[in-house]
């Protein structure tokens, strides 16, 4: 008998977490890897002398931080589970005792493990850091430090998550979805950073809330992951889904509405942010779930089929646009809280306009996609996938947050309205950017159709 | 059957227009190892895919010892075991550590867990290697793990899609014993295969299928013996001179032969089909006289070759 394996890891440990932890071990790059991001951090130790440095140079580690734990991690997640998934090592484990949702579990906290080994090497670091602001300056708040990297831990985990449902997923595809996602948390993480900096932790409810929110959305992420991968074909797992995406609603709602009392300030972005993410995400799904194969649609049923999905998906952009409405108002009466507008107030209707705009632009977009993609289809994938690798490069330097899904984030619009509003000479160049933008998503969701159209 | 562990009903099964099961019924008692043969495409695959639970049917219902599987699916997972023709080994994972991954995922705890896992690696003859990665190994010692993965849990029903496919003379022979060993101890099994001779060897019964049916299933020698196959015989007839095609016309005539073909211009092959004795014997003096046979070989027809003869009876 082997004392050696025998005696090495605990029997309580999901086995699901002690397969991949045996595998990860065991692979050089991610120890060398481990060792050298550690190393790496302590470069951020050194402070700089002037205050604007001493908080500017803070932005690299946390855009470090959210690259490391939001994407290293759950691409490797991702391809151990689509490594699984083409061999018949999923059949395997779906044959075993364990119910579909241990063996998700346990895949999931695997990477989550490793994001919360990652992110403690930086605790150290933060603490260190506490003690070495500038002569004259105050040290940065460690509540406010801690509490970031908690958020980038709970991003992480939510990415995790995400990525173990997009593994099966083409590999352009699972690209694009992870650095459209890590666009946006990075976008949200640099938010946050700005006003813990400026405000430290005055409004814990808006973290509060974005951090269920983020649970929630990874909860969804798994239990269709689980249905999906895992659970016999009679199963029915469809009814739990319902449940926690339903639970997601009303959370984002209820953060809407402390927005509209006024108790969040700008951390309502956040939670708008995830809202948006969160819907359009599932909307996203049933518009593409009857092309990508044989899986279910999430909400409704795949008999649907590509037009009910379009629908839904309608009906989603229309929702999104009813619920940012109330929102929309209570950012425009706090116009001045956006530190980079120091311009006047836009007339209302400018702003409506702008807002409208951008959403009709989404959904023409997501239409004509799909309609274009019945042309493209019998391209080639090759050229497609060429122009999508290129749009990701030059998109994603640029900006990931606006570029790839041109989502009518706050930042963007209140940007558009600005534009429009103040600055004349310049409003041929948004009304060319959208321009670009339209095309380049009809381009995108072309591309998605042609490469999961069912063979 | 009264004591029948799996039971299927009507089974159906289609992928767009392809209908690759189509209302197969059949039941498994405890114990018995069943041979599933047919050609490429017979939906001997998809069929055993359904009923270890990894697909679902269109129509039908199986029955594994009295649990409905589309109705209570997780009251049978575990219970039964799948192997595949071949499978993609886990990287960086030692065959102790694959084996024991699917003894923790059975609950397996300590000393219990250890003790199966020793326990199947004995069994397929892996102890000796057990600490080599599971990507390394031959193909014949994957095959191997894969099956010491399989019986993990002590499944009640082990299903096997070729699992000897691909294999060398060596690694099948090994592989033979393992499965013979398994008969042996009284598992119920269901094992596809190509090589029907081999099967022969390990079960007691066939399960013929063809285009999504089963065709027959009966045990060895009532497939042998099956229908017009039953009493038929193959000659080689060799002649002195190049005179075959006359022998050729002159077999066709005869109702009784069957099969008539060419081989070369002095050699005919043809089945016989009619009663064997004197009938026979008289045909043959005669066939010698007129054509100067100088040899006639003849054998049995093979169970491959009675296989064939079934599934073209069908079409």
């Amino acid at each position: 008998m082997n004392k050696n394996y025998k005696d090495s890891i605990p029997d309580w440990l999901p086995p699901a977490l002690v397969k991949d932890w045996r595998q990860m071990l065991r692979t050089p790059l991610f120890m060398l890897g481990l060792l050298a991001l550690g190393l790496l951090s302590f470069g951020f130790l050194l402070p700089p002398e002037s205050e604007v440095l001493y908080k500017a140079s803070y932005m690299p580690f946390v855009m470090m931080g959210t690259v490391v734990l939001c994407g290293l991690v759950p691409a490797r997640v991702s391809q151990t589970v689509e490594g699984e998934t083409k061999n018949p090592g999923t059949n395997f484990i779906r044959l075993t005792p364990l119910s579909s949702w241990q063996v998700v579990w346990g895949t999931w906290l695997s990477g989550a493990v490793q994001v919360v080994m990652l992110a403690l090497l930086a605790l150290p670091l933060v603490m260190l850091r506490m003690g070495h602001a500038p002569a004259g300056q105050e040290g940065l708040h460690l509540a406010a430090h801690l509490l970031l990297l908690l958020l980038l831990v709970l991003q992480g985990w939510t990415m995790v998550a995400l990525a173990q449902a997009s593994s099966s997923l083409p590999m352009v595809l699972r690209l694009f979805v992870f650095v459209s996602l890590l666009g946006s948390i990075c976008g949200m993480d640099y938010e946050m950073v700005r006003v813990l900096l400026r405000e430290q932790v005055s409004q814990f409810a808006g973290m509060y809330l974005l951090s269920v929110a983020a649970l929630g959305v990874m909860l969804l992420t798994l239990l269709a992951e689980a249905r999906r991968q895992y659970a016999h074909p009679a199963e029915d797992c469809v009814t739990p889904v319902r449940w926690f995406s339903m639970l997601a609603v009303v959370l984002y709602g209820a953060a809407l509405l402390l927005n509209q009392a006024g108790l969040l300030g700008d951390y309502s972005w956040g939670c708008y942010g995830w809202a948006v993410w969160f819907v359009l995400g599932m909307a996203v799904w049933e518009v593409l779930h009857p092309v990508i194969g044989s899986h279910r649609g999430l909400l409704i049923s795949g008999k649907s089929g590509m037009w009910g999905g379009v629908v839904w998906f309608s009906v989603a952009v229309g929702v999104c646009m009813l619920v940012g409405l109330p929102l929309l108002w209570t950012a425009y009466q706090k116009w001045h809280t956006l530190a980079y507008i120091s311009k006047p107030l836009p007339p209302v209707y400018d702003l409506l306009t702008v807002y409208a705009y951008a959403w009709l632009t989404l959904l023409v977009g997501v239409l004509a996609a799909l309609l274009l993609s019945q042309i493209f289809r019998r391209h080639s994938a090759g050229v497609f996938a060429a122009v999508l690798m290129l749009g990701v490069v030059v998109q994603g330097l640029d900006n990931m947050v606006a570029g790839l899904l041109p989502v009518p984030s706050w930042e963007l619009l209140a940007m558009m309205a600005h534009l429009h509003m103040c600055d004349a000479d310049r409003i041929e160049l948004v009304q060319a950017c959208s321009v670009v933008q339209v095309v380049w998503l009809v381009l995108l969701l072309a591309i998605f159709r042609m490469l999961t159209r069912r063979k | 059957m009264a004591n029948a562990l799996l039971s299927v009903r009507g089974l159906q099964r289609a992928f767009g227009e392809v209908q690759a099961v189509r209302d197969v019924s059949f039941e498994l008692e405890r114990g018995q190892s069943v041979g599933v043969i047919g050609a490429n495409g017979a939906g001997k695959t998809t069929m055993m895919r359904i009923l270890v639970g990894l697909d679902l049917q269109d129509a039908g219902s199986i029955c594994f010892d009295g649990v409905a599987m589309e109705k209570e699916p997780q009251k049978l997972r575990g219970r039964i075991g799948w192997m595949p023709d071949a499978f993609n080994p886990p990287a960086n994972t030692t065959v102790w550590e694959y084996v024991d991954f699917f003894a923790r995922a059975f609950g397996l705890r300590g000393e219990k867990r250890d003790a199966e896992v020793t326990r199947v690696l004995e069994f397929c003859g892996l102890k000796e290697l057990q600490e080599r990665r599971v990507d390394k190994l031959s193909k014949g010692e994957q095959q191997r793990a894969n099956m010491a993965r399989m019986l993990i849990g002590d499944p009640e029903l082990v299903v096997m899609d070729e699992p000897a496919a691909g294999l060398d003379p060596r690694a099948r022979l090994e592989f033979k014993h393992c499965v013979r060993e398994l008969v042996r101890q009284g598992k119920t099994l269901l094992i596809s295969s190509h090589i029907i001779s081999e099967l022969a060897e390990m079960c007691d019964s066939f399960i013929l299928m063809d285009k999504g049916q089963v065709l027959r299933h009966e045990g060895c020698e009532e497939m042998r013996a099956a229908g017009s196959a039953a009493q038929r015989l193959v000659y080689e007839f060799r002649l002195a001179g190049a005179g075959a095609g006359a022998l050729q016309q002159a077999l066709e005539a005869l109702p009784e032969w069957e099969q008539v073909e060419l081989l070369a211009p002095d050699a005919v092959r043809a089945v016989y089909a009619g009663e064997p004795g004197e009938p026979l014997a008289l045909q043959l003096r005669t066939l010698a006289a007129e054509h100067l046979l100088v040899q006639a070989a003849c054998r049995q027809v093979s169970l491959e070759e009675t296989v064939i003869d079934l599934m073209n009876g069908h079409e």
